[in-house]
């Protein structure tokens, strides 16, 4: 059996998938991921280095200025690429496990999210 | 002589702190030229009469009380300097504290935790009853008085074991205070506590105070800190940096969208369980890894 060129298509990397494909133009940090694939906290983070190996995704940090300006930390945002974003379509629609049985089984976050 | 009855007399042994508090009154009754503010100390009330002398005349002196303990023999202890500037009714509520701790600790080297916590009980019955009466201003400057005073240690070194007992004593009274004042009123900060012990002459208290006030503003709890550093730890040292500084903006967010400790500490664990898998991932052969 030959391994594909893309991630293991589990629940949780489907999730990441579904969240970032939502708005594929808006660049979002790690706790708002999380959020919106309703995962935990931990959970996110080495999907997101995967798929970032793979160069579906690239990240970057936010400028320094914007976030002293409101007081915090600089965040790493995540974004799709717009091959990423073709391939994340065709590896949901092609996934065994349809996202909308995750909603059955996941029906709210599921907690860790902020 | 049966259990029961070594028991018993071991009981009879223990003095109630109202003995103790009556031994004292006598002794401060003895040297009411030395210490003119006591008056008497009669059961659990102590009456005081206006203070007509001023705190420096009384600075330098250092109260000393005898009693006795059967248990342990005669005792002499010297109470902290500083419970002398307190008056009114802080005063009493000091001397109270002391003596029901070192009874307590004195219960609890005789018989153990049952007794022990039986009593704890009665004492936090009592001291919310008293702290009730008590007016705030008083209350806080009751709190930096009992807060470790050199003298504590002081006793220590002495090596006697009334004034062990008392330090000990001094010590968990100070705890419950500080305790029940985040209890009565979380919105006076240790930022308060600290301007009076400044106030006090005690500048290490204040110190100590404002680094606690300093952490408990920053939001941030430093367990959750501590078990982040741990899980960057464990991601390959390309990649430690980037993401030391990404679960701390993280942890950060947690924190200020009103994350507690707990859910801080859960943000924090939940990072170091999935660290192993994050360094999988990060050294994964990718065509084009992560870039730190």
């Amino acid at each position: 059996m030959t391994r594909k060129s893309g991630p293991r298509m589990t629940l949780p990397t489907q999730l990441v998938l579904r969240a970032l494909l939502a708005e594929p133009d808006r660049e979002m940090y790690g706790l708002q991921i999380c959020a919106d694939a309703g995962l935990p906290s931990g959970t996110i983070h080495p999907i997101l280095a995967r798929l970032e190996g793979l160069g579906w995704l690239e990240s970057h940090w936010e400028e320094t200025v914007t976030a002293h300006s409101e007081g915090r930390p600089r965040r790493r945002y995540y974004q799709l690429t717009t091959d990423g974003a073709e391939r994340a379509r065709i590896a949901l629609a092609q996934a065994t496990t349809p996202v909308s049985a995750i909603a059955v089984l996941r029906p709210g976050p599921a907690g860790g999210a902020v | 002589m049966s259990v029961d009855d070594e028991a018993a007399s071991r009981y009879d042994r223990v003095p109630d702190v109202y003995e103790l508090s009556g031994v004292y009154s006598a002794y401060l009754s003895s040297h009411r030229t030395l210490n003119p503010r006591q008056e008497a100390f009669d059961g659990d009330v102590l009456q005081e009469k206006a203070n007509d002398t001023s705190p420096r005349k009384n600075r330098n002196f250092n109260t000393v009380f005898s009693f006795s303990w059967p248990s342990f023999g005669h005792g002499k202890c010297s109470l902290p300097k500083r419970l002398h500037l307190t008056r009114g009714i802080t005063h009493t509520i000091a001397l109270y504290l002391a003596f029901y701790s070192a009874y307590l600790a004195g219960l609890w080297a005789i018989d153990g935790a049952a007794w022990m916590l039986l009593t704890c009980l009665s004492l936090f019955i009592s001291s919310c009853f008293l702290i009730y009466r008590l007016h705030p201003t008083r209350f806080r400057r009751l709190c930096g008085q009992l807060a470790r005073p050199r003298h504590i240690f002081d006793a220590l070194d002495d090596s006697r074991v009334a004034d062990v007992l008392l330090a000990i004593g001094t010590w968990i009274s100070n705890n419950i205070i500080v305790d029940m004042i985040r209890y009565f009123e979380p919105k006076k900060t240790l930022h308060d506590l600290a301007a009076t012990v400044r106030r006090m002459r005690l500048p290490h208290l204040a110190f100590n105070m404002e680094g606690r006030s300093e952490r408990r503003s920053s939001l941030i709890a430093p367990s959750a800190g501590q078990l982040l550093r741990i899980a960057a730890n464990l991601l390959p040292a390309d990649h430690r940096l980037r993401f030391t500084e990404e679960f701390r903006s993280e942890l950060w967010q947690v924190a200020h969208a009103g994350g507690g400790r707990l859910q801080q500490l859960r943000y924090a664990f939940q990072q170091v369980i999935r660290a192993p898998f994050l360094r999988h991932a990060l050294l994964a052969p990718n065509p084009r890894n992560a870039s730190p």
